[in-house]
């Protein structure tokens, strides 16, 4: 089974007036077929820029600093620069590039939803414009034929009515159906990859679950792979297989669903599940949430150390200046902490202090 | 929409029919009736069968009540500065002068002022960005008299390149073109820029990307759709005042255009012509302003009639 | 950043260009101060040539730098006179345009009608010359003209021109339903005045047709020189099945506008300009070499300037001063049938005093205000009668009679200060009118501060548009106004009969029972040299009353190019080009 996608040791970073942000300063994944990757983080963790910066979506300010992507077996772009000094202008050139080749994918290979429906939906052109638009331009669709193909979509996503949703705009309709428009118009081309950024975050819990639902149902009929960026655990607990944390622009722990729920070793992990409301726990009575104090790091300047250093109960001295490396805790399981180094974990084993 | 409409163009003659009475009385407060210039000529008979001839030494409801009469049949009276020409022909003569003018006035306005707003959007920050920021500027505050007379001088007289009065070849229409639109591209260049990198910084932009669409259906129309409303609001009366003839450019390059009428019939005070003038001023801001409101609702569909 | 700034400065420079550019090229620039000792200000006249040196009636004045010409032929210095003709015989000039080219609706100068139409008189290159008329006798008591008529003249579509033309036009002048504006210089016709009035009808007018080649008028008092005022645009005919068949919109249209005149009408734009041609039925058709004549309507004196310097027109008629001293070898300067003065309230409290009046008039230099304000082509004037009035027997002009009084600043102190107002105290400010012009303002800031500085008097000057401040004047809202009056033939009576008592346009309320008296004398007066005493009598008399203020004449100013020859211009101040032609360069 080809990787859909691989990204080696992305790094992306924006040019501002008040200085440059690195937003995105090692990130490294692999989509295989048919699967479904979840990428969780707050705001600010770089999860959005992940993908844009992948997609050739980046701002006018927005520049890959180094990595390498290959999508199906293409290699999209390979930016490895030598040493510190590396000019603008010759980024910018290698964006045009590979933002010129990542065009002809997008909307054909690739399908984008968004968070807002209500946003990412143009307010003023029709259902049927904007889902024929791609058709139209990638495969050369009489108006005919994309008509056929957005009624079979429409229903394909459940949306009752689909003859008069055509010539409906986005206002006329409910959050949820907004929702579904949005989902088939991204996989009305048939797509291999499906990135959903923060797809539910809009809507309320109970159509929350029926979305989810909706994206399982088309992968399985479609056989689309799905990138799932969210900062939401619960909505990664039900249909990823695999589970990545962003946190400070860098992958903090990745694993299977069950390795990140049940033998999670970071930290930060630790956290997000202590912070969300566990519905698999018996209800007890005052059950307390507990959020993780503190706030993400500062992007400006990031940490020279571990980036979670700040906020972390087992912060250790060494956390705060030297970055720990990613190890390997079984195949599939990795996790980027100095707890997780076989000679840290036997001391803490012993319930040894910090030190 | 029908029922809409109704109420508008009902509302819209009401405003006129105020604006009619309104102009009526103060015209005829101002000081200095239309003989008035050449009262030191003119023996008390000759001034009697003057005002007789004209009906104004009636008093002034009943100036008033025939006024409204001949304007129910159509009739916008005799000028009384231009002795036998109807109001109607008068306002005729000038209006085809004008427009002329004013038509390629407005092409060149729109093409140009998009051009240059579009082109600013689409490349912040650079050159081309600061350019046309910088016509922009010069248009707005150069006054459109300067202006004339800066190209009459330049191009007329020092260079030769183009006749210094009158619309007699389409070389003439250069100056007066450029004197007129000046201003209305500078406007226009700044709000299109304004509203299209508006427009651009939305989310469906975002998302219209991530479609892999073409550059040109994203600006031109995801984008430039949604930017069209506070454009159109500018646009509208911006025609209607180009319209309405620009006193000052018809003055310098000597056309005769409705500009030129307006004034001098308030100097003359001919106050049919002055009437004549403002119902047919009024009219046009009128039909543009509704005219801007039927745009709104083919641009937007969230915008509906008011019931 | 350094980027911005030096985009800034360009913009900023180029604005600042902008506004140079438009300084130098407007030609109508008159920042001369108010304090008259100043030296002028204005850029352009620095640059000013000598005055030329023609030979003229008037002498040139130590200050001035143009010099004033009489109504005759318009020719400067550089006028290729006797060069040979050009190939094409086209001349472009500009004027101001009118609403009508009907001869009795036309409001401005009649030049625009007369070159269509033409009287029993007319004037050629500055001379009263017979016109349609071949002769007119007159009666021993002035009282009846029989006029006898050419039998070669023929309106522009062939049709032949009679004397029952002429009489029809005039009864159609006055009739009242016509409503004509300027019937007032027809009422030297016996009960003309009571028919415009609709007191009488039209058969006991005093005109006469016993057959189409002979005109009887019979006037109701002697008039001083009724040929002129037959030369008048109101004495000109038109057709009478034209005006009935097309109303009174005949004249705005070239196939309707038939007149009797050297040129006929080819084409009008309103607005815009208006185009003549040589009308073949003119019995003097073979003297007139022009063949067209496009006049435009050019109203913005730069813009004219512009266009005559880039040679699209070849006589420039809107012209100041200081466009003359830009081109002193191509302008050429009148001095027409006109006069401005002051009227002053001679019913108001201070005013009142004739003491008062004189020293107001005594404490000012005309001159200097010429000089200032006109660049001295206008002349300081002693009496309200222009100077160039002549003397219809003996030729001479007005003044050569005698001057009134003379401005002397020490006795205009000494007036005041025996009026019971030593140094201005106690004196109220006057309102002074005047109408919105530059000059009109630069003069009223002149004259109130040379009295402020002179007497100790404060004035407010009020300055309006010009029908607000006629129908203010005539209400008597200013203590002091300008008045100006522009006659068309050489009779004193038109500005001596203002001020008869209660008269409407008597703005300066003057009433003097000698005065109405001597001015009913003077108009029944069949002899020319008595008349003219009682005249210069009356001139005296108002002079001494100080009823009016005088100031100076204005003058008509041209610039006219080399190649335009034998141009004529009358006293009234109108271009004829019946002798004109365009040299060959």
């Amino acid at each position: 089974m080809a990787n859909i996608l691989e990204i080696e040791h992305l790094k992306t970073f924006f040019v501002t007036d008040q200085g440059v942000v690195k937003p995105v300063r090692d990130v490294s994944l692999t989509l295989g077929e048919g699967e479904v990757l979840g990428i969780v983080g707050e705001s600010g963790s770089g999860k959005s820029v992940t993908m844009l910066s992948v997609m050739g979506l980046l701002a006018r300010n927005g520049y890959v600093g180094q990595g390498r992507v290959t999508f199906d077996g293409q290699e999209i772009f390979n930016i490895q620069p030598e040493g510190e000094d590396v000019t603008i202008k010759q980024l910018k050139q290698e964006k045009k590039a590979y933002e010129a080749k990542m065009r002809k994918y997008r909307g054909k290979e690739v399908g984008m939803i968004f968070q807002d429906p209500m946003t990412y939906l143009n307010p003023i052109l029709t259902i049927g414009y904007q889902m024929s638009e791609g058709l139209k331009a990638h495969f050369k669709m009489s108006k005919k034929e994309c008509r056929e193909r957005n009624l079979r979509i429409l229903e394909l996503a459940g949306i009752t009515n689909p003859k008069r949703r055509l010539s409906q705009y986005p206002f006329q309709l409910s959050g949820g159906m907004r929702q579904r428009v949005m989902i088939a118009q991204a996989i009305s081309s048939y797509p291999k990859l499906l990135i959903a950024d923060e797809p539910t975050t809009a809507l309320d819990v109970t159509i929350q679950a029926q979305i989810l639902d909706l994206m399982q149902a088309l992968k399985n009929k479609i056989g689309t792979s799905i990138i799932l960026i969210t900062h939401d655990l619960g909505v990664v607990a039900s249909m990823c297989s695999r589970i990545i944390i962003l946190y400070g622009g860098q992958i903090m722990e990745q694993g299977t669903s069950r390795e990140i729920f049940y033998q999670s070793k970071h930290p930060y992990t630790e956290g997000l599940l202590q912070s969300v409301a566990n519905y698999d726990e018996e209800a007890d009575e005052s059950k307390k949430l507990v959020p993780i104090e503190g706030t993400p790091p500062d992007l400006l300047k990031p940490p020279a150390g571990c980036a979670f250093v700040d906020r972390c109960k087992y912060a250790m001295k060494i956390c705060k200046t030297h970055e720990p490396e990613m190890r390997q805790i079984s195949p599939t399981h990795a996790c980027k902490c100095f707890r997780c180094y076989p000679e840290v974990e036997s001391l803490t084993k012993g319930g040894a202090a910090n030190d | 929409m029908v029922k809409y409409l109704m109420k508008r163009i009902l509302m819209s003659l009401l405003t006129l029919f105020v604006l009619i009475t309104v102009t009526f009385v103060m015209v005829r407060l101002v000081p200095g009736g239309p003989f008035d210039a050449d009262i030191a000529e003119m023996t008390p008979e000759a001034y009697a069968n003057l005002m007789a001839r004209y009906g104004i030494d009636q008093p002034l409801p009943v100036q008033y009540k025939m006024y409204m009469q001949n304007l129910f049949k159509g009739d916008l009276g005799e000028s009384l500065q231009y002795t036998g020409v109807e109001v109607a022909e008068l306002i005729g003569r000038g209006l085809s002068a004008t427009l002329s003018l004013t038509f390629i006035a407005v092409l060149v306005a729109l093409i140009i002022g998009f051009g240059l707003g579009i082109a600013a959007a689409l490349m912040p920050n650079t050159w081309v960005d600061r350019l046309c920021m910088a016509i922009s500027t010069i248009g707005i505050s150069l006054p459109n008299y300067v202006v004339a007379i800066g190209l009459m001088y330049l191009l007329a007289l020092k260079l030769s390149l183009l006749p210094v009065t009158g619309l007699s070849s389409p070389a003439a229409y250069v100056m007066p073109v450029i004197a007129l639109a000046l201003n209305p591209i500078a406007n226009l260049t700044k709000l299109v820029k304004t509203s299209l990198i508006d427009a651009l910084n939305q989310d469906y932009v975002t998302m219209a990307k991530s479609k892999g669409l073409s550059q040109v259906k994203i600006v031109g129309i995801h984008a430039m759709k949604n930017a069209l409303l506070p454009i159109v609001s500018y646009v509208a009366p911006m025609i209607a005042n180009l319209l309405i003839g620009s006193f000052v450019v018809e003055n310098m390059f000597t056309i005769p255009g409705i500009g030129t009428m307006l004034a001098t019939s308030i100097t003359n005070r001919d106050y049919t012509t002055l009437s004549g003038m403002i119902i047919f001023y009024g009219a046009g801001v009128l039909v543009f302003a509704l005219l801007a409101d039927l745009a709104y609702v083919f641009i937007d569909p969230r915008v509906k009639f008011e019931d | 950043m350094k980027r911005k700034n030096l985009l800034k400065t360009t913009v900023y420079l180029l604005l600042a260009l902008c506004l140079l550019l438009t300084a130098c090229s407007s030609g109508t620039e008159t920042p001369s101060t108010t304090a008259p000792d100043s030296t002028d200000s204005s850029a352009p006249a620095a640059t000013a040539a000598p005055a030329e040196q023609e030979g003229t009636e008037e002498e040139a004045t130590t200050t001035s730098q143009l010099v004033v010409s009489p109504a005759g032929v318009v020719q400067t210095s550089t006028t290729m006179t006797g060069a040979p003709q050009a190939e094409e015989q086209r001349l472009v000039y500009n004027n101001i345009e009118s609403s009508s080219y009907d001869p009795i609706r036309n409001e401005n100068m009649d030049e625009l009608s007369s070159h269509m139409f033409e009287g029993l008189t007319c004037w050629t290159q500055g001379e009263l010359t017979m016109g349609q008329a071949e002769s007119i006798d007159v009666s021993e008591d002035g009282l009846t003209y029989t006029v006898t008529m050419r039998d070669d003249i023929y309106w522009s579509d062939g049709e032949p021109v009679t004397a029952y033309d002429f009489e029809w036009s005039w009864l159609r002048h006055l009739d009242p339903a016509t409503a004509g504006k300027y019937t007032r210089m027809l009422y030297p016709i016996k009960n003309a005045q009571a028919y415009n009035a609709g007191e009488c009808t039209a058969d006991e007018v005093g005109l006469e047709c016993p057959d189409e080649r002979t005109l009887i008028i019979t006037l109701e008092a002697p008039q001083l020189v009724f040929t002129e005022i037959l030369a008048m645009r109101e004495y000109m005919p038109v057709r009478q099945d034209i005006v009935e068949t097309y109303g009174e919109t005949w004249s705005l249209d070239p196939e309707t506008c038939i007149g009797n005149g050297p040129f006929k009408m080819k084409e009008l734009i309103p607005g815009e300009k208006i185009v003549y041609e040589k009308n073949p039925y003119y019995y003097d058709a073979d003297q007139v070499i022009l063949e067209e004549i496009e006049c435009r309507f050019i109203t913005d004196p730069s813009v004219e300037l512009m266009s005559y310097e880039a040679g699209e027109i070849k006589i420039a008629t809107q012209v100041s001063a200081e466009s003359c001293l830009l081109h002193p070898d191509q302008s050429y300067i009148i001095q027409r049938l006109s006069s401005m003065w002051l009227v002053v309230d001679c019913e108001d409290d201070v005013l009142s005093d004739v003491r008062v009046r004189k020293a107001l008039a005594m404490s000012f230099d005309r001159q200097a205000i010429c000089d200032a304000v006109f660049k001295g082509a206008e002349q300081p004037s002693y009496t309200i009668i222009p100077n160039g009035m002549k003397d219809p027997i003996t030729g001479e002009p007005w003044s050569a009679y005698g001057q009134y009084f003379e401005e002397n600043v020490a006795e205009a102190q000494a007036l005041l200060a025996e009026a019971g107002y030593p140094n201005g105290e106690g004196f109220p400010t006057l309102i002074f009118g005047t109408s919105t012009s530059t000059e009109n303002e630069q003069v009223a800031q002149a004259i109130t501060a040379m009295w402020k500085a002179n007497l100790g008097i404060n004035c407010e000057i009020k300055v309006e548009d010009s029908a607000s401040f006629i129908a203010h004047r005539q209400e008597g809202a200013f203590d002091i106004a300008r008045w100006t009056n522009t006659g068309g033939y050489n009779d004193p009576t038109n500005y001596l009969a203002y001020y008869e008592s209660d008269q409407p346009n008597n703005d300066s309320h003057y009433s003097n029972p000698e005065y109405d008296a001597l001015l009913h004398q003077a108009n029944a007066e069949a002899d020319i040299p008595t008349r003219m005493e009682m005249l210069h009598q009356l001139d005296e008399m108002l002079i001494t009353d100080m009823a009016v203020i005088p100031l100076y004449n204005p003058a008509q100013k041209y610039l006219i190019d080399p190649s335009v020859v034998g141009a004529g211009v009358s006293p009234a101040g109108s271009l004829d080009f019946k002798r004109a032609y365009i040299a060959a360069e």
